[in-house]
């Protein structure tokens, strides 16, 4: 959907949505999940009714053993009273071992048939180019990387006892087919979105502003930031040789501003939409950049992505029985400090490894995740040392200067790794790296007007600055939930009108879309 | 519980943890430091955390950690 | 609190309005200096607004309006005409035009320039600007981008053409401002002037074609034209222009096709290329392939003078409101005309 098209869409659902009796507004919200999944192409909607079929079929006979397992103490007090004698037997005991084995079994199934789709998709794709910048984000793929992932981890959570199965297949659809995430995420946890897709929705006039503002604070990050810089991104990424040395350093920082626009606009969208709805998604972001380590960036970027990994992948391996043999026979040994480390850090490569494979089966997107696990690995082994510093020298952490030199590193190493994304051919980017060291002509070519060959003229440049800028100011604002900002703007209906304009005005005008620009495609929804 | 606050602090040394009770939400602790200590606990305490102990519960404060880990002592 | 959301939505949209509108009119190419072609279509409504009425219309693309000068033709016949024509118009457009100009006046005959007949698929986006960009919105615009419409082009960029134009904001020109809210005719009449001087390239001869016929989307809409002007008794006339060259060859295939159309409906067609009367020769083209200025004067004279002959040939004399308005044209075009008196053999 163009962004006409799903503005104009939200619009009627919005419409529809506050109009019909409470009770059906989750009828509303089902024929949006269908309707947004068949303007993608049958193949889209067929893919999400799968998935959801495989996870409701899987949560069946997952429910049963898990009820058993971990049935709390309160919950088998209380069936006792109005139970049934079989229900009795049942939440009586614990699972057999044949039970719990049997849940296993059909856990792992259910995983494999949630999952199975977007293995082979991200199969497939390994066909084509592995760069971000030239895939192909629609039809029946759109959104498989991030609802898979949703009705997974409802598979996963009931498994382990925290909810309780979804009864209807309707409702688990509109939950693992939200509409606002198909696209981009954020990767929704069933305990958190379900509860909310089932009540009533009141109109509320702060809702339906703040949303329509962070709609539109999206729309303009996306369109007058991201798109404008990918222009440049585009030319540099297409002639790495001819565009080297600083070209490169040049391309870090404008990669890493494109995609932050992009990624954290397109989830404004999402959620700005879903907050029109009186529905509140989980954040994805939080202020990224202002991150001093890469251990902390990950705490603050793509943030269900992260959680989802944690959770679900991290946790569960470095503390499974494989990993803690490993480290009491290490620790036996006399390499007694690495046993500590080794299930920590082979859970992390191997965490890493399926996040880079998420973004695709390629090697540069291998690499990417091997990249990252690396840099913590090695923060994590230098920390000793750090430490000592920091008692000699107590102060420093403190010192605005050393922070900022903290955040301007983070930001330098996060960007270097992260374009990997651009190139397929892995070696691309340590070749690119390279060159920003040994490259002197790029430097002098750049500085010298350049970066006006990179598609986008003078005060295209200016306007790219205004905006990041903005960007800027924006995020040193607190827009949370009953903050000072947001109350401040929605509390006056004048002024927030005002802001409205002044998006829609903005991004109608120096947006780069139309004519040459193909402004549905999120980076990220290639995913 | 000193032995507790022993590991943390070698963890995180710059980290005073008698004035923390929210160590996940502040981003004190995560993780990587979670998955390290549960192999500390194991190795100090002979406790395994199971999956479902990790929770932001049970590692907001150091009372919290040592609650849980006597906790599962009992069981 | 009520009462003041409403209000502040109101007025926001209002606002809004306003803005998008004043943008659109400051980023749409103005056509003064670059692409001239582009304010053909739009200075129509300069005479319509006056209430001017024109005996004949001119439709069809660069054959028309680089071969026909209404200015001319009134001083050699005395009638009075507009051409309302494109680049590389479509059959499509011209009948869109047609139909637009009949919501301001009726004329007496249109005369339809023929090449386009060759052409059935669309045009390409940026033609389809200089055609339809100048149409005022109405139903037959949005019909006419319907018909004209390529593949990856909306509906909605012509309606509200800042989505197209938008980007023209890092490219404003001192013309954008001048001509904001004011517009100045670049052409007479739609008559746009040619001062170039390159005969055609004698050497490169015509290539073969495929397939000859005229394609059916071309007729379909000649068709329409045709009823259109039976129902309102307006004469349709059509025209070849006196143009002749390699890759802009009129085949005898269409030539023949054309006058079986005419033959059949009863109506004129003129085709001009090789007149005696007209005595095109090598001078007489601006650039191998359109006539220049002296070109299309020979071609007025010569086929204003058929035009009243055959279909005015008692017409009332004009009033001298009309004589008065025509006698400023006539002056305007020779002035921009004695400016280059010197490429004059």
């Amino acid at each position: 959907m163009s962004t006409l098209e799903f503005v104009g869409f939200t619009a009627a659902v919005l419409l529809l949505y506050y109009l019909v009796p409470r009770r059906a507004q989750s009828a509303v919200l089902l024929a949006a999940n269908v309707f947004y999944c068949l303007s993608a192409g049958l193949l889209c909607l067929l893919s999400v009714i799968g998935v959801t079929t495989a996870a409701f079929c899987s949560s069946v006979k997952i429910e049963r053993a898990a009820a058993k397992e971990h049935a709390t103490p309160q919950e088998r007090a209380v069936t006792k009273e109005h139970a049934t004698p079989q229900e009795r037997a049942v939440t009586k005991e614990r699972a057999t071992p044949q039970e719990r084995k049997k849940s296993r079994r059909t856990l792992v199934f259910g995983l494999v048939f949630t999952l199975s789709s977007l293995v082979l998709v991200k199969l497939f794709s390994l066909l084509e180019s592995a760069s971000v910048l030239f895939r192909e984000s629609e039809g029946g793929t759109l959104g498989l990387a991030f609802y898979s992932l949703s009705a997974s981890g409802y598979l996963i959570d009931l498994y382990r006892g925290k909810i309780r199965r979804e009864k209807s297949f309707l409702k688990l659809f509109i939950f693992v087919g939200f509409f606002p995430c198909i696209r981009l995420g954020p990767i929704s946890r069933y305990s958190q979105l379900s509860p909310q897709l089932n009540k009533p929705h009141a109109p509320v006039w702060e809702n339906i502003v703040s949303g329509a503002i962070r709609m539109l604070w999206g729309y303009f990050k996306k369109l007058v930031v991201a798109d404008t810089a990918l222009v440049a991104v585009r030319a540099i990424v297409a002639e790495p040789q001819k565009y080297g040395g600083g070209y490169i350093f040049f391309l870090i920082i404008l990669y890493s501003v494109a995609i932050y626009a992009d990624f954290t606009g397109g989830i404004d969208i999402a959620l700005g939409a879903s907050r029109m709805l009186d529905i509140s998604l989980a954040e994805n972001f939080d202020r990224p950049f202002s991150s001093e380590s890469v251990r902390e960036y990950w705490k603050r970027w793509h943030i269900t992505l992260g959680a989802y990994f944690t959770d679900y992948v991290f946790y569960p391996l470095s503390i499974s029985r494989p990993m803690r043999a490993i480290s009491k026979r290490l620790r036996k040994s006399k390499y007694k400090k690495i046993g500590k480390k080794m299930p920590v850090y082979i859970a992390l490569v191997f965490t890493w490894f399926l996040t880079g494979a998420w973004h695709g089966l390629s090697p540069n997107f291998i690499l990417w995740g091997l990249s990252n696990a690396a840099v913590i690995i090695a923060a994590q082994e230098l920390s000793p040392l750090s430490a000592r510093f920091h008692q000699k020298h107590p102060t420093v952490n403190n010192n605005a200067v050393w922070r900022l030199f903290c955040v301007v590193r983070t930001f330098l190493i996060i960007g270097a790794i992260r374009i990997f994304d651009l190139w397929g051919n892995a070696l691309t980017t340590p070749r690119a790296i390279a060159s920003i060291f040994f490259d002197a002509r790029g430097w002098k070519d750049l500085f010298g007007g350049g970066f006006l060959s990179l598609g986008l003229s003078l005060p295209e440049w200016i306007a790219l600055a205004v905006g990041v800028a903005l960007i800027f100011a924006v995020s040193k604002l607190d827009f949370k939930k009953d903050g000072k900002m947001r109350n401040i703007v929605t509390r006056r209906p004048l002024l927030t009108m005002l802001v409205i304009v002044a998006l829609v005005s903005a991004t109608a005008i120096f947006g780069s879309y139309g004519v040459g620009f193909d402004e549905s495609s999120f980076i990220y929804s290639q995913f | 519980m000193n032995e507790l606050v022993k590991i943390l602090s070698s963890m995180h040394p710059e980290i005073d943890f008698s004035v923390h009770h929210d160590l996940l939400d502040e981003g004190i602790l995560d993780s990587i430091d979670i998955v390290t200590l549960v192999g500390e606990i194991d190795e100090v305490y002979g406790i395994q955390v199971p999956l479902e102990e990790i929770t932001p519960e049970n590692f907001s404060s150091v009372e919290a950690i040592y609650q849980m880990i006597e906790r599962l002592r009992g069981q | 609190m009520r009462k003041k959301r409403i209000f502040s939505i109101v007025f926001a949209l209002a606002l809004l309005g306003a803005i998008l509108a004043f943008f659109s009119r400051l980023l749409m190419p103005k056509h003064v200096s670059m692409v001239r072609e582009g304010a053909l279509v739009g200075e129509y409504y300069i005479e319509a607004d006056e209430g001017r009425e024109h005996q004949i219309l001119f439709l069809g693309d660069c054959e028309a309006y680089g071969c026909f000068i209404p200015a001319i033709i009134w001083e050699a016949s005395g009638l009075t005409s507009y051409v309302r024509g494109s680049p590389a118009a479509r059959v499509w457009q011209s009948y869109y035009l047609l139909l637009d100009t009949l919501e301001y006046e009726k004329p007496d005959v249109v005369v339809l320039s023929v090449f386009a007949l060759c052409h059935g698929d669309a045009q390409s986006e940026a033609y389809n600007r200089l055609a339809l960009d100048g149409m005022r919105l109405s139903k037959n615009k949005i019909n006419a981008v319907k018909a004209s419409m390529s593949e990856d082009e909306i509906l909605i960029s012509y309606i509200f053409p800042l989505l197209r134009y938008h980007s023209r904001w890092s490219e404003l020109r001192r013309e954008d401002i001048d001509y904001l809210f004011a517009r100045e005719a670049v052409s007479h009449n739609g008559y746009l002037f040619e001062s170039g001087s390159r005969a055609p390239d004698t050497e490169q001869s015509p290539e073969e074609l495929f397939d000859y016929s005229l394609p059916d989307r071309a007729i379909e809409y000649l068709d329409k034209i045709r009823l259109c002007c039976e129902e309102r008794g307006i004469a349709l006339v059509l025209v070849k222009s006196p143009t002749q060259s390699g890759h802009y060859w009129w085949y005898d295939e269409w030539d023949a096709r054309v006058r079986e159309y005419a033959e059949r409906y009863r109506l004129d067609y003129y085709n001009l290329i090789g007149s005696e009367e007209i005595g095109i020769d090598g001078g007489d083209y601006a650039d191998g392939v359109h006539l220049n200025f002296l070109g299309a004067e020979k071609t007025s004279r010569y086929f204003g003078k058929v035009l009243k002959e055959k279909y005015f040939p008692s017409a009332a004399p004009h009033g001298e409101e009309t004589k008065r308005v025509w006698k400023d044209k006539l002056d305007k075009y020779y002035i921009e005309r004695n400016k280059f008196s010197e490429g004059e053999k």
